[in-house]
């Protein structure tokens, strides 16, 4: 009698027993749905050149990376004997933005293609020029131990920042000042061409040095802040031909007496083999 | 005692089961052929709505496929619908600075999507997560997210 009473308990218990229910949304609620996105921290751009050399920072390659929103600047070298001639990004000529060989980018928010294009550059006649110079600091300190690179040819900076390079032909040069790590400190061209000595600053950044035939050169040169090179004086250091009226500026008045007798041709060749003569002997 | 207590426990299990009914047979009469039995029956409105799910949007995508909004099932009152409403502050926030913001814009095929309202199972509404260029440009580096609400509920028509 119990084990039925028993048994009929528990299956009344199944019978009543509460079952779990859930309902699939609440009519009337609210559902939710998440949207994500990310954003890079940098980006790259791409370098297309041929006869050059593009880097940020110091660093070069194909591609150089820049840090989102951030403005790179670059610099863009030619190689010995070329000049550059074009620059694109993203296909935008933006040739006259380049000063001096740098280039500052607007804030960097997707990747970017630069393309450099260069062309050879006829060198001048057989005119060469020693060059010597000065090399300071924005606030007139010589900077010492540096490379002065002229179109490929080479000099060290003493201790005075005085440096010397020799045989600089006629025509246009990349000048590159190198520390003893190899970094850039200053970057900017140069084109010698022969005329009256002076210097220009054009509106690419770049210096037109006019200078005498085969004349020796002095150049004051100051690196700024921003990595430029300014050149703010050349002189004419030709030495002056023992025994004779030719000064080392390059001007030939003492000799204007002599060449009112002469025609005016032997007059200009007597001038330049005093000249060559004089240049032998100093060297 | 024990006794007293099973067979009281019993009698309120028994009160509680559910027992079969019946209906109540009706004999007809000589004369009668058919009966008559009302049977009533109520049969509440209901319905199935397909919301949209999370999605990551691509860097620098202008427009992102958000999946639709749709009626999927529906079982509605003559001039009722159900009415899908867009809760979003339009800004999805940087993760790691909220005072970072990138904003965007949840759109139809219509323009900007605020509301829809269906009476028929099958009809949808497809969406897109939209962000401009010029926000993108401006966006600084970094996760960000962002929630919209699809509220629904069911209204009357008219």
């Amino acid at each position: 009698m119990r084990k039925t009473a028993a048994f009929l308990l528990c299956f009344m218990l199944l019978l009543v027993c509460p079952v779990a229910a859930s309902a699939q949304g609440t009519p009337g609620g609210g559902i939710d749905a998440t949207i994500y996105a990310s954003v890079p921290d940098s980006h790259w751009i791409t370098v297309e050149a041929e006869h050059a050399q593009v880097t940020l920072d110091g660093q070069g390659g194909a591609q150089l990376k820049a840090a989102r929103l951030s403005e790179p600047r670059l610099l863009i070298r030619p190689e010995n004997g070329y000049r550059v001639t074009r620059v694109t990004l993203n296909g935008t000529d933006v040739t006259d933005a380049v000063i001096g060989g740098y280039y500052t980018l607007e804030p960097v928010y997707e990747d970017k293609t630069l393309t450099v294009s260069t062309e050879a550059v006829q060198q001048e006649t057989d005119d060469t020029h020693d060059i010597s110079g000065t090399i300071v600091d924005e606030s007139g300190n010589p900077v010492p131990g540096v490379t002065v690179d002229i179109g490929g040819h080479t000099g060290v900076t003493d201790e005075d920042g005085h440096f010397t390079v020799e045989d600089v032909p006629d025509g246009r040069h990349p000048v590159t000042i190198i520390g003893p790590d190899g970094e850039i400190l200053g970057y900017t061209e140069i084109e010698i061409v022969d005329g009256q000595i002076g210097v220009t600053e054009g509106e690419d950044g770049s210096f037109t040095i006019t200078s005498p035939t085969d004349a020796a050169l002095d150049l004051e040169m100051t690196i700024t802040s921003d990595g430029r090179i300014q050149i703010g004086k050349v002189t004419d250091v030709t030495p002056a031909v023992p025994g004779s009226d030719i000064p080392k500026t390059g001007r030939v008045g003492g000799a204007a007496a002599v060449c009112i007798l002469l025609p005016a041709a032997v007059c200009v060749l007597a001038v330049r083999l005093a000249r060559a003569k004089g240049k032998r002997r100093s060297a | 005692m024990k006794k007293s207590v099973s067979f009281f426990l019993a009698l309120v299990l028994c009160g509680l089961a559910c027992f079969p009914a019946f209906a109540a047979e009706t004999a007809l009469g000589p004369d009668e052929t058919t009966g008559e039995l009302q049977l009533s029956y109520a049969v509440g409105p209901s319905y199935t709505v397909s919301i949209p799910g999370d999605v990551q949007v691509a860097f620098n995508a202008l427009s992102t496929d958000f999946e639709s909004v749709e009626l999927t099932e529906a079982r509605l009152e003559p001039g009722y619908a159900v009415l899908i409403a867009l809760v979003s502050d339009g800004l999805l926030k940087h993760t790691e600075d909220a005072s970072k913001t990138l904003a965007y814009s949840v759109n139809s095929a219509d323009g900007a999507f605020q509301t829809a309202q269906y009476t028929t199972a099958g009809e949808a509404t497809a969406l897109t997560v939209d962000i401009t260029s010029d926000a993108w440009h401006a966006a600084p580096a970094g996760d960000y997210t962002g929630t919209v609400t699809f509220e629904v509920s069911y209204v009357a028509v008219g």
